[in-house]
């Protein structure tokens, strides 16, 4: 489907928060879900680049818009970060399975590599009332701007937040998963997202401490639908699972993460 | 405004009756279920499976997709469900959409083919098999057969023997001559060919100072391979009396119309499936306007209209 972009703005370096117009069918997906995107330029870049939805709801821009918090990296998102109110972009999705519903009796950690606090946001503006009270947002990088550019959308959100960076320049020095080693206990639940190594140690801490976690997962994509089998993960019962059907969310402990 | 009548867009092809000539390409309409969110199966002329094996294949590690300009990279590495599961669990749900289902077919033996081949033997669902004989991102059969002359007859034949379908060889783009192989083929009893299969190529991760895949090589597809592809059906075309079909790189109903000049009875679509859903219903409907629009009556007047030219 074509969608209009509302407003594309640079909210720390390097990082844009997209708001994408495209009726209502966009806004109705879960938390953790993703769009397929491409601009309207030919044949190259080729394939279209997936992205978490970042928020579904937003009292920042106007009504039936999705928003997509974008770092640039490569040349896709190089592109992406150029585009001006006014574009049309073609958009699939929502798709992919999203993070659970579920039942949480202790804290729900929302934990967010860099990045990886796209889907994140998502989650965090699903809840309210008590489950908003006892959710934490732990927002994390390497230095003060991995962590920045969001404050607006936290606070109106009203996630508690926990920032932290590697080198200490913002919150608490050290990594996501330093902070989630501290504060996990078994009734508690962690969703995450981020880079590779940090998902992975949160698989493991997850088994130490005998808690639920979710991850969200990246892979190369091509189609975003199953068509093309490209985006497999090897899951610990030995078989392939497709990130984009299957996922990309999945119980942490399920990946056999010594294949990837 | 009277509604003009819709043109003709079917074709025969080795006894089967074709709604229009336009068919999904193997490894990128998944099993057809898979395109339904996008395109209505019933618009096109043929789906063709995933490569599917007698027995389920695991395939090739993660990544699997790397994109290079106008083009992918893959290393899928053949994975499917086998025969067994596809016939049981995927073709009567499949088989309710008014569309022809081509199985594409592979092993790492002779012997396998021939296995796989008559699991689908009295499984009228199926119209045809289209033989892999060159995926280039297994170690062990398909390719390995694909790229020799008379090791392709050899299999063509077993296959053949083995089958109550017409069958398609799909032949390799790595290869310094299509025309012998495919005379061969021919020869060997195949009622059809498609081609091309991917490109071998290869992409090196600089930062990483490694190979993006673990195989080191992928398969080429894309935009980027179609005018090779395109000759290498002309070729093909211009050399034999069965019926060619076109893949490699098609994405609108210009680049479907150049390759049935050049001579292919039907095309496939391959890559554009990913990039722009839906689209295979959008050549058909092109290719009726471009009939329409110049008073042909059907595809036959213009198909081979190069080949003639040259041959
Ligand atoms: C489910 C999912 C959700 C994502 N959500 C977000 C998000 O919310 N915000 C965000 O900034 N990024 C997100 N990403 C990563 C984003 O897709 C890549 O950063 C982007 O595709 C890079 O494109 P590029 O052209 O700039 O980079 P290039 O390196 O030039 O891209 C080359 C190729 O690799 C692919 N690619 C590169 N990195 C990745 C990656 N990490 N995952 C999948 N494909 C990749 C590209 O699609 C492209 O085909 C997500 C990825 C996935 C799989
Ligand atoms: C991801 C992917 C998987 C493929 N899997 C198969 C397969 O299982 N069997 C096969 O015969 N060809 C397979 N192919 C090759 C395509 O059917 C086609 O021949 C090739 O991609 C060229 O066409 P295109 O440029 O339109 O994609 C695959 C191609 C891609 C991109
Ligand atoms: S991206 Fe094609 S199957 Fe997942």
């Amino acid at each position: 489907m074509k969608a209009k972009v509302v407003s594309n703005k640079e909210v720390s370096p390097g990082l844009f928060r997209l708001s994408l117009a495209g009726g209502e069918r966009l806004t109705t997906g879960r938390p953790g879900q993703f769009v397929m995107v491409r601009g309207v330029w030919g044949a190259d870049p080729l394939l279209s680049r997936p992205f978490s939805v970042y928020r579904y709801r937003s009292s920042i821009d106007v009504d039936g818009t999705i928003q997509l918090l974008i770092k640039r990296v490569g040349r896709g998102t190089e592109l992406f970060s150029r585009v001006v109110p006014g574009e049309e972009l073609t958009v699939q999705g929502p798709l992919g399975n999203g993070f659970p519903k579920i039942d949480v009796s202790g804290r729900l950690f929302l934990a967010g590599g860099g990045i990886g606090v796209a889907p994140m946001m998502s989650v965090a503006e699903s809840l309210a009332g008590e489950e908003l009270k006892r959710t934490r947002l732990i927002f994390g990088g390497k230095a003060v701007n991995d962590v920045s550019g969001i404050d607006e959308d936290i606070s109106d959100v009203g996630v508690e937040t926990i920032f932290v960076t590697e080198d200490g320049g913002r919150g608490r020095a050290g990594t996501v998963v330093d902070v989630l080693k501290d504060e996990l206990t078994p009734s508690d639940v962690v969703f995450a997202c981020g880079p590779r190594e940090m998902l992975r140690a949160v698989a493991t801490l997850a088994g130490e401490k005998d808690c639920r976690a979710f991850i969200s997962h990246e892979e190369r994509m091509a189609c975003g639908v199953g068509l093309c089998l490209g985006c497999a993960v090897p899951k610990a019962s030995g078989e392939y699972a497709l990130t984009c059907t299957d996922g990309p969310v999945f119980v942490a402990q399920s990946i056999l993460w010594e294949e990837l | 405004m009277t509604n003009p009548a819709r043109p003709d867009m079917s074709v025969e092809l080795f006894g089967v009756r074709f709604k229009n000539r336009v068919m999904g390409a193997s490894g990128t309409v998944g099993y057809g279920l898979e395109l339904l969110d996008s395109l209505d199966i019933s618009r096109i002329g043929a789906v063709v499976t995933k490569g599917i094996s007698a027995l389920p294949k695991r395939g090739n590690p993660p990544p699997r997709i790397c994109e290079t300009p106008a083009g992918v990279l893959n290393s899928i590495g053949l994975e499917n469900i086998g025969a067994e599961r596809f016939i049981i669990d995927v073709l009567p749900e499949l088989s309710r959409h008014d569309t022809n289902i081509i199985a594409n077919i592979f092993g790492e033996t002779m012997s396998d083919y021939q296995r796989v081949a008559s699991m689908f033997r009295g499984v009228k669902e199926v119209c045809a098999l289209e033989v892999n004989l060159s995926c280039p991102n297994v170690k062990k059969g398909s390719i390995a057969f694909g790229r020799d002359p008379d090791t392709a007859a050899r299999l063509i034949k077993k296959v053949k023997k083995s089958t109550d379908k017409p069958i398609i060889a799909k032949l390799t783009p790595n290869i310094t001559d299509i025309v012998p192989l495919a005379r061969s083929v021919q020869r060997a009893g195949a009622d059809g060919v498609s081609l091309i299969n991917t490109l071998i190529g290869m992409a090196v991760d600089v930062e990483k100072r490694r190979a993006v895949f673990k195989n080191i090589t992928a398969g080429l597809s894309g935009p980027a391979v179609r005018p090779v592809a395109l000759r290498m059906v002309w070729e093909a075309a211009s050399n034999l009396s069965i019926p060619v079909i076109g893949i490699g790189g098609i994405g609108s109903a210009r680049d479907a119309l150049e390759f049935i000049m050049a001579g292919a009875s039907a095309i496939q679509v391959g890559t554009a499936n990913f990039t722009h859903p839906g689209i295979m219903g959008d050549i058909v409907e092109d290719m009726e306007t471009y009939i329409k629009d110049r008073n042909i009556n059907t595809l036959d007047t213009i198909q081979g209209i190069i080949t003639r030219k040259h041959s």
